[in-house]
């Protein structure tokens, strides 16, 4: 059966929906009207808005049934692959999306996905192999660029995510993944002001974000969480590294009264990084209520 | 056509199973920070048993278990060894905590990756910043590991 001019209408207006980012609209259009079922463009606009809608088991199962209909095809094995990847069953999405890759190795959005997967499975050697084929496919691959800055940022790579991160911006300034990232990596470095702009324009895209992410800015910008700033910017390992040799550096100069002092602020930092953080968390929380 | 023995496409996720962010079916990890204190009071056996707890927590790969326990026992034997050779004995306390602090450091980075995934890829941003405090457990760990150290000492003394 061929698709009526109105069902089309419908599914041209179901995928604009899906393009603008209304995926509940793009539903509800599909929903309006009875669609051919043998259409696999139906079943690929309702599994990517559902998708988005982040329902991803049932985007999950439209993405079986379409392949039961269509066992091969390789847009259905990538859905499938994705929605299986955000529920973390990274067993399920990487055999979803090796048989997608199967069909088409050098598909730059599949190596992307797969790379994705990968990465949520911290497979970072592989995911970079898999990241460098696909960049040798489409080196200006902007979805390639997204998950090279996941991947650095995982890694523990913060110069090469900053860069990263800034040249997503520089394809578009509002992209809300470079912020995010930018945001994050301020945020290690104690960059408060800076941090609590990013993750603010982040915000203003998507309010419902980043709330955890918010709550953590909230409380390092509490004046009683600034005793903490040095083990947030450095690390615990560097700050009693320096906090031995300082103590040792002072007995050794033969400045003993130093070197106790030295010991009891220690002592008290300890005891309060160990309750202050926590107690202000509460507080923070209760505020909030 | 799919390349025949393509390396880079061969299932490496096959065992894996889904993490549960809400903590009702999975413990959270610790705070992989928080492990200094577990290195400095109990030294590099505390850390190796610490650590290998979060890394079970953060679902870091089998790699990153062994490079921890590479780490800290070769902390641990240099410790004891150091503090014989020394001969330091109420001193040899501040040396196991040193070399503690010393695996410290490539312990947490060993770590970081499992931790940041986490965080990044949590279904929710608030789920993402949930860890179990490890207060409790440090305490425990560390009157343990000293216990062993100082049974380790005195092997070592014997062969010394």
């Amino acid at each position: 059966m061929s698709t009526s001019s109105a069902d089309a209408g419908a599914l041209e207006l179901a995928r604009h929906y899906l393009l603008v980012d209304q995926p509940q609209s793009a539903l509800d259009a599909l929903a309006a009207r009875q669609l051919d079922l043998d259409d696999p463009e139906v079943w690929a606009v309702r599994g990517w808005a559902l998708l988005d809608l982040d329902r991803h088991e049932d985007a999950a199962d439209t993405a079986r049934e379409a392949l039961g209909r269509w066992p091969d095809d390789v847009d259905f094995l990538r859905l499938l692959a994705v929605a299986e990847a955000q529920r973390d069953r990274l067993a399920e999405a990487e055999d979803a999306i090796l048989a997608a890759l199967a069909v088409e190795p050098d598909e730059p959005d599949l190596l992307a996905t797969y790379a994705d997967v990968l990465t949520r499975g911290v497979q970072l050697d592989e995911a970079g192999a898999v990241l460098d084929r696909a960049a040798e496919v489409a080196p200006d691959s902007t979805v390639v660029l997204r998950l090279r800055l996941n991947l650095a940022y995982a890694s523990g790579h913060d110069d090469e995510a900053r860069a990263l991160a800034h040249e997503l911006l520089q394809h578009d300034a509002d992209d809300y993944q470079g912020h995010v990232m930018l945001g994050a990596l301020d945020l290690d470095k104690l960059k408060l002001g800076d941090a609590r702009e990013r993750i603010g324009t982040a915000v203003r895209q998507d309010p419902a974000s980043l709330r955890g992410t918010t709550q953590q800015l909230r409380l390092l910008g509490n004046p009683l969480m600034w005793p903490m700033w040095p083990i947030q910017r450095f690390g615990p390992g560097p700050v009693w590294v320096a906090a031995v040799a300082t103590i040792f550096g002072l007995g050794a100069a033969g400045l003993g009264t130093a070197q106790a002092v030295a010991v009891v602020v220690w002592l008290v930092f300890c005891v309060y990084s160990w309750t202050v953080p926590a107690l202000v968390e509460r507080r923070l929380e209760r505020e909030d209520w | 056509m799919p390349r025949t023995g393509d390396a880079l496409l061969t299932p490496t996720l096959t065992d894996h199973r889904p993490r549960d962010y809400t903590g009702s079916i999975e413990r959270p990890p610790w705070r992989t920070g928080s492990l200094v204190y577990g290195a400095i009071l109990g030294g590099p056996l505390a850390l190796l048993i610490l650590a290998l707890f979060d890394a079970g927590r953060l679902r870091a790969p089998a790699g990153t278990a062994q490079r921890i326990a590479a780490v800290c026992v070769a902390c641990l034997v240099a410790s004891v060894t150091v503090a014989r050779l020394l001969g330091l004995d109420a001193g040899g306390r501040l040396v196991v905590g040193l070399f503690g602090l010393l695996a410290f450091v490539p312990v947490r980075r060993s770590l970081l990756p499992a931790d940041r995934i986490r965080a990044m890829y949590a279904p929710d941003d608030d789920e993402a910043v949930v860890y179990e405090s490890i207060f409790a457990v440090t305490v425990g760990v560390v009157f343990f590991s000293l216990l062993v150290t100082v049974l380790l000492d005195a092997i070592v003394g014997e062969v010394l």
